[in-house]
């Protein structure tokens, strides 16, 4: 099980996740090549496959920046890997359906650091997300109560929205009412 | 990644808590509001934000790194999914977020204040903390995905309507009566 985490890692619909983790000596390097392939290659993420993720962002820290005293210098042994995102669902739901759709987003994201569990055991794998969490002091969605499905199935009824209103404009009722059954059968799966 | 003024841009900063301020910003962001009243609200390009305090880097699980070496500071997280380019959320943050960002802030290592417009940028991007890999879901404003759930919303309830009327003229009255037309 994850730690009980805070609801000021969710609002609404809408949680957040930061997970810190140390990387092991050289392991940079992996991950930058995993960047950099992935910005070149985005479908090699695979990611769109998980429908409840809004935003997810990675970010390798070698060093902290300095602002003076009375700031003490904290210098980093390994450098750190900070991955957050934003997902609607539950956390423990979310990581399982995490681990059976992206193992190797996983993989690729966490082998480089220390203490990476692999995902043959979800319980496992949760664990240690939960080790590795950050607890949230704060958090605000600008639209708490939609899900990403509902959001993307909005789009969806958006970019037909004007050629139905151009339809009742033009159209005579009987063809009106044939192109909005025809709109409801196309977007069931959306409203 | 994108750099239109639309485009979806994420903006993490990391700077350092002054000692023995840690509880009390803590405390102070706990209490800030979310909904209507969350000072974000004022920032209507923001589509998340997140603070975070980053007191410890985990050692107590199988595969830690040894020896342990705990962290000498505690550091303030703050991270954001806006619409724009950083410079001008940034100067956003300054004059929107306003007496808030000097209440959270304000608890921060050499923080000027949001009444230094110049240094406040610079202290902010000084401490930026570069994303090198970014995922979104979709690519809008806030005002888009706002008005786009609002529209499939008034669809669904124009549909659950509808399901009763058995005359072509009647349906078409009906959307026109919602939609225009």
């Amino acid at each position: 099980m994850t730690e009980p985490r805070t609801s000021a890692d969710m609002h609404g619909r809408a949680h957040a996740i930061t997970i810190l983790s140390q990387i092991k000596p050289l392991w940079t390097l992996f991950n930058r090549l995993n960047f950099a392939v992935t910005r070149l290659f985005p479908s090699v993420m695979g990611i769109r496959q998980l429908s409840m993720l809004y935003f997810a962002r990675w970010s390798v820290l070698r060093s902290i920046p300095y602002n003076g005293q009375p700031q003490v210098r904290d210098r980093l042994t390994h450098p750190l890997l900070i991955f957050e995102d934003h997902y609607n669902g539950l956390p423990e739901p979310y990581i399982e359906a995490f681990v059976r759709v992206l193992p190797r987003q996983i993989w690729s994201t966490w082998t480089s650091s220390y203490g990476y569990v692999g995902t043959r055991s979800v319980t496992t794998f949760t664990r240690q997300i939960g080790k590795l969490t950050l607890p949230g002091a704060y958090f605000y969605s600008a639209y708490p109560e939609a899900t990403v499905r509902m959001i993307q199935a909005a789009f969806a009824v958006e970019r037909e929205h004007r050629f139905l209103v151009e339809a009742a404009r033009t159209n005579s009722p009987r063809d009106f009412a044939v192109v909005y059954r025809g709109f409801l059968t196309r977007r069931q799966g959306d409203l | 990644m994108k750099r239109d003024r639309s485009a979806i841009t994420p903006l993490t900063i990391l700077t350092p808590i002054r000692p023995g301020e840690k509880r009390e910003l803590e405390a102070y962001v706990a209490q800030l509001p979310r909904d209507e009243d969350s000072p974000f609200r004022r920032l209507s390009s923001t589509h998340f934000a997140r603070w975070v305090i980053i007191d410890r880097l985990a050692s107590d699980y199988a595969g830690a790194p040894f020896p342990v070496q705990p962290l000498r500071m505690s550091y303030l997280l703050f991270t954001s999914t806006f619409n724009g380019p950083v410079g001008e959320y940034v100067e956003e943050l300054r004059v929107r977020l306003g007496a808030e960002a000097d209440a959270v802030w304000g608890h921060c290592v050499n923080y000027p204040g949001r009444h230094r417009p110049g240094p406040f940028r610079r202290y902010l991007l000084h401490n930026r903390v570069p994303v090198h890999m970014w995922y979104s879901a979709y690519d809008a404003t806030v005002t888009e995905v706002r008005a786009a759930v609002d529209l499939r919303r008034r669809h669904i309830e124009l549909a659950r309507l509808v399901q009763e009327l058995d005359d072509d003229k009647d349906l078409q009255r009906a959307f026109v009566e919602e939609f225009g037309g």
